[in-house]
């Protein structure tokens, strides 16, 4: 199921509204280096059915709770 | 009254039914007047009105209501009236009043517009605590007819008000054919199909009219039936701060105290037909209702659903005549509760009910352990109650809380000695000790060995059962099993509700296409035209005269700010800064692992301003990819994505620069050029290029104007047979000239040198770029394999056919054409370089297919330039 | 309610500050800080060198009432409409932008290119 993600731009909105970017790699020469982690995860996402802008978050992905934006 | 019609009407009445016709009466309509049929033939008891409008309604008064014509139709004598506020309604009034679906939603939502527009005629203003009259009546007279329902192919009759459950047993049926009955959508004893719809609780629905019933028997498996197509089910989505499910007095309170702290609250009951099926992260509680599947997001769920009562288990316990004490409440309140059923007390566990197919004996202990045998044509038990928690545990880690009963714990009856512990799978106690037997002794392995808890009630019924036997056995009490979504069981349709297939997008010429008889296909995300019924003259056109194609698939980019340049240097492997003003370049796409996954060209349009394209599948993620980058790179650029509002047809074939200069463009751009013009009348950016192997022009156009072109076009060409080309002939023309199709010749993990493409990447360029660290790895590893075109003798292949070396597969065909310039088959391929190199042969499909330099058609590129 | 029709609008993408600066009697929809889509043909001059200031054809739009639009989006969207301004989201699956009038007037706008699944899926 589907969770909700807020966009700085658009609002509250379902994930499937979104593009999936991955985590966001520290360095992007390392954008190959995926850690996967179970619990808060930095990663990207798009706004494809909306203002087609990415976001930053920090999930969960134990729970996909949203535990921050930036 | 003044009306004599009326007043005929009205001594008719009082004929009929005995009524003094001396009794005052009033007479009016419903708004809107049509309504009244509805109490006459759909069972409507009910009517509401602002309570400002309604001093006059009083219990006892007679009414003649009347049609739209103001003709008297039928008598009614008010039963009750009710003051109280919108947001009290009555939980029965969505039925009673008789309307739509008969649910309190729908009430709500014809009766909010309504009072509302009332309100205003009266000055006041609307809000949840507006004091509403809620009247209840009878129909006097005409009588309406019984109605009736059809249960297993027989014709029953029911009484207004009836659940299906207490209908059925109205006629003396069983709804399950056994079982205790709870009435209260715990136990899986009154499951029918209703309807067509399988597994549906027989004691929450309301009898209707006309209604189809087939029992399914305790636990009984449903032949699902055929469920017609055309049933489709809407969906929507609701926004709260509290959702309490369950208004019952503690849900009531709960929803009172949240709205009286300024929260938006949204309250769900399964007696007003929501059922909640479900409850996920959110959290977001997924409803059953009579007119859709219901979506309710909340900040805070409260779960008052209450307690359920306990099913007894012991042998016996599937015979038709048990009841809880709730629900022979409600059959005793309809009269249906037989003469002979006796009432054991509050606790009395039986030792076993006797009966054939009906319970005729119940067995009890007595103080001093001996069996009690009493003679009966009906069992009510009385158990005491456990947590109806199911929706509460599946929002375990969420914001969902339980309150009143449903948050207390119950003590375990007793560990079950024999019989049926789950009605759902048919589980029994010696079931359960075959699993404790062999090692299954904690809840959730006994959930899975026995499937105990896991039909149609989730454990509602069984779950104290199993627990009590488990802490018998074991010692310990433990935990409930998991809950999780689904409680309920949904149809497909409900399901799929709200869901929707990826739409395919249309370019501005899609009309044009079918018009012509193009056959459409989807490709990369787009509808495109195929073939218009003639591939190998669509193919001449462009080898031997001129042919237009709808290429406004491309995806299309605009790209300007102070880091243009550098920003395009980082996402492309070729040079970009030294790009002049009115050239185009074709450039490949890496990806950070140096994989291909889109190409197109480039084109300056001054010192900051670029326009790119991508190819069709590749550009709904050019945006993405740029914007992406464009921030891990913090490059200062703005991004505008052309694709929809630009179209472009490719004008192409030898004859195609005569074409163009007829139409207006004077001096048509060189090979690789690109300038703005005006064609037809339209301004176009025009992009010399040769993916045909022709002379090529895409004209890019605001897509507004693309069937004016498309039209002016071929009416200019028609002198030299122009003809339009589709996908099919285009994929040829390409494969002849050896030009790739990323994703079709192109893998998750081809490099630019596996592509043999090594040309299009320039390690020495002077900036760094994407990919270009996974390249220079990648190139310390010799190669492994490589596209190559292939030619055999005949018929193409089948794409996707194997590449056979000695019966080894050592690749396979991307693509494959017969052309009809070179008389036999042209194929790209992967190979396998075996030793370091591409074998000059292998096997396919049983022919042998010749390794040959690429392209197959005019490799020094003459005609292209032409 | 009637089906989208194509027009044309003007689209402008530049630096935040230069947009949040520009003067506009045009309906216009922010459809992000550095993105603005002008309905119709609009005559603008950003403060900004590298602005992109386009026609901008890959729009239908259709009118309605702001209330239609709240029903439209209840139906066939799981977000809820503002009471004014725009919004941008999935509705039918398809991506849509609604800009809402105070009055109580609203404008759907989807992509031209899903324009006759628009006519499909939203009644």
């Amino acid at each position: 199921m589907s969770f909700r993600i807020t966009c700085p731009v658009c609002g509250a909105r379902s994930s499937t509204e979104f593009r999936y970017g991955g985590e966001v790699p520290e360095n992007w020469r390392e954008v190959w280096r995926r850690d996967n982690p179970e619990g808060p995860c930095r990663e990207r996402w798009y706004h494809e059915f909306g203002c087609r802008r990415w976001l930053t978050l920090v999930r969960d992905t134990r729970t996909d709770e949203i535990l921050s934006y930036e | 009254m003044a009306d004599e019609g009326i007043d005929a009407f009205w001594r008719l009445a009082c004929a009929g039914a005995e009524i003094d016709p001396a009794t005052p009466y009033d007479a009016w309509s419903f708004a809107p007047p049509p309504l009244v049929d509805l109490v006459l033939h759909g069972g409507k008891r009910a009517t509401s009105g602002l309570a400002a409008e309604c001093h006059d309604d009083v219990a006892g008064g007679y009414s003649v209501l009347l049609d739209a014509a103001g003709g008297p139709v039928c008598v009614i004598r008010t039963t009750s009236v009710e003051v109280a506020s919108y947001r009290d309604v009555p939980p029965d009034f969505g039925w009673l009043e008789g309307e739509g679906d008969r649910s309190l939603r729908y009430w709500r939502l014809v009766h909010e517009p309504f009072l509302r527009e009332r309100c205003l005629a009266n000055g006041l203003e609307f809000a949840d605590d507006t004091l509403v009259s809620y009247q209840r009546f009878e129909l006097v007279w005409p009588a309406a007819p019984a109605p009736t329902l059809t249960a297993d192919g027989r014709e029953i009759a029911f009484a207004s008000g009836d659940s299906v459950a207490v209908a059925l047993v109205r006629s003396g049926l069983h709804p399950g054919h056994g079982g205790t009955l709870c009435l209260a959508g715990d136990c899986p004893n009154c499951l029918c199909v209703i309807d067509d719809v399988a597994y549906s609780r027989a004691c929450l629905t309301p009898a209707v009219a006309g209604m189809r019933i087939e029992r399914q028997g305790a636990g009984g498996t449903a032949v699902v039936p055929a469920v017609a197509a055309d049933r489709a089910v809407g969906s929507r989505h609701l926004h709260c701060d509290v959702a309490v499910i369950g208004r019952g007095a503690t849900g009531r309170a709960a929803g009172d105290e949240a709205r009286a702290a300024g929260r938006s609250v949204i309250e769900l009951d399964q007696l007003n037909g929501e059922e909640v099926a479900g409850v996920y992260q959110g959290p977001r509680l997924l409803v059953r209702t009579p007119s859709g599947l219901l979506h309710v997001h909340a900040v805070e769920v409260i779960v008052a659903t209450g307690a359920s009562e306990e099913q007894p288990v012991c042998p016996g316990s599937d015979l038709a005549g048990l009841y809880t004490a709730a629900a022979a409440e409600v059959l005793d309140g309809a009269g249906l509760l037989p003469a002979g059923t006796i009432r054991l007390g509050a606790g009395v566990r039986p030792v076993r009910f006797e009966g054939d197919g009906a319970v005729t004996g119940v067995v009890t202990l007595d103080a001093s352990g001996v069996e009690v045998r009493q003679p009966c044509v009906g069992v009510v038990l009385d158990l005491g109650s456990h947590p109806r928690d199911s929706l509460a545990r599946q929002g375990a880690g969420l914001p969902v809380r339980a309150v009143g009963s449903c948050a207390e714990i119950s003590a375990l009856p007793p560990a079950p000695a024999a019989g049926v512990v789950c009605a759902c799978t048919g589980t029994t106690v010696d079931d359960l000790a075959s699993v404790w037997e062999r090692g299954f002794q904690t809840m959730e392995l006994f959930k899975r060995a026995t499937l105990a808890g896991t039909g149609t009630c989730q454990g509602a019924a069984c779950l104290p059962h199993l627990r009590a036997y488990l802490a018998a056995r074991g010692g310990d009490e433990q935990p409930a099993f998991t809950a999780r979504p689904l409680t309920r069981q949904m149809t497909m349709m409900e399901a799929a509700a709200g869901t929707w297939h990826p739409p395919t997008r249309r370019t501005a010429l899609h009309e044009t296409h079918r018009a012509l008889g193009a056959r459409m296909e989807r490709f990369g995300g787009w509808w495109r035209p195929w073939t218009y019924g003639d591939t190998l003259g669509e193919y001449e056109a462009v080898r031997a005269g001129v042919s237009i194609g709808d290429v406004s698939t491309l995806g299309k980019m605009l790209v300007s700010g102070p880091d243009a340049v550098g920003f395009l240097e980082r996402i492309y492997p070729c040079p970009v800064g030294d790009l002049e003003p009115g050239r185009v370049r074709y450039a490949l796409l890496l990806d950070e692992r140096g994989y291909v996954f889109d190409d197109g060209v480039i084109i300056r349009d001054d010192e900051r301003r670029f326009f790119l394209t991508f190819t069709t599948g590749g550009a709904s993620g050019a945006e993405a990819w740029l914007r992406d980058w464009a921030e891990a790179f913090g490059c200062d650029v703005r991004l505008l994505d052309r694709t929809a509002a630009l179209g472009a047809i490719n004008v192409t074939g030898p004859r195609a620069a005569a074409l163009l200069r007829r139409c207006g463009l004077d001096t048509p751009p060189a090979f690789l050029r690109t300038a703005d013009a005006v064609v037809c009348g339209v301004p176009c950016r025009v992009l010399r290029i040769g993916f045909t192997g022709e002379p090529s022009f895409e004209l890019h156009h605001d897509a507004g104007r693309s069937a004016e072109l498309w039209e002016a076009l071929m009416a200019a060409g028609a002198a030299d047979d122009i003809r339009p080309h589709g996908l099919e002939a285009l994929l040829a023309l390409r494969l002849e000239k050896g030009h790739i199709i990323v994703g079709m010749d192109t893998d998750f993990d081809s490099t630019p040198r596996r592509l043999g493409m090594e040309w299009a990447v320039r390690m020495d360029k002077g900036h760094d770029f994407l990919g270009r660290d996974a390249l220079e790895r990648i190139d310390r590893i010799p190669l492994d394999r490589r596209l190559v075109g292939l030619e055999v003798d005949g018929d193409a292949p089948v794409e996707g056919a194997p590449l056979l070396d000695g019966g080894a597969v050592r690749g396979n065909v991307t693509s494959a054409w017969r052309s009809p310039v070179l008389g036999r088959a042209v194929l790209l391929a992967f190979a396998d370089l075996v030793d370091g190199a591409v074998p000059p042969t292998f096997e396919v499909d049983g022919r042998t297919a010749r390794v040959v330099d690429l392209p197959f058609l005019d490799p020094e590129g003459v005609r292209v330039r032409a | 309610m009637s089906a989208p029709e194509p027009i044309f609008c003007t689209r402008v993408v530049a630096s935040p500050a230069a947009l949040d600066a520009l003067a506009t009697d045009a309906v216009a929809l922010r459809l992000a800080p550095d993105d603005l889509l002008l309905v119709g043909a609009v005559d603008v001059r950003p403060d900004d060198p590298d602005a992109i200031v386009c026609r901008d054809d890959g729009w239908a739009l259709r009118r309605m009432t702001a209330a239609e639009a709240s029903a439209l989006v209840a139906d066939h969207g799981d977000w809820s409409v503002p009471p004014a301004g725009i919004a941008q989201g999935a509705l039918a699956g398809l991506p849509v932008k609604l800009l809402i009038d105070p009055a109580g007037d609203a404008l759907l706008l989807v992509p031209r290119p899903y324009l006759a699944d628009a006519v499909e899926r939203l009644p």
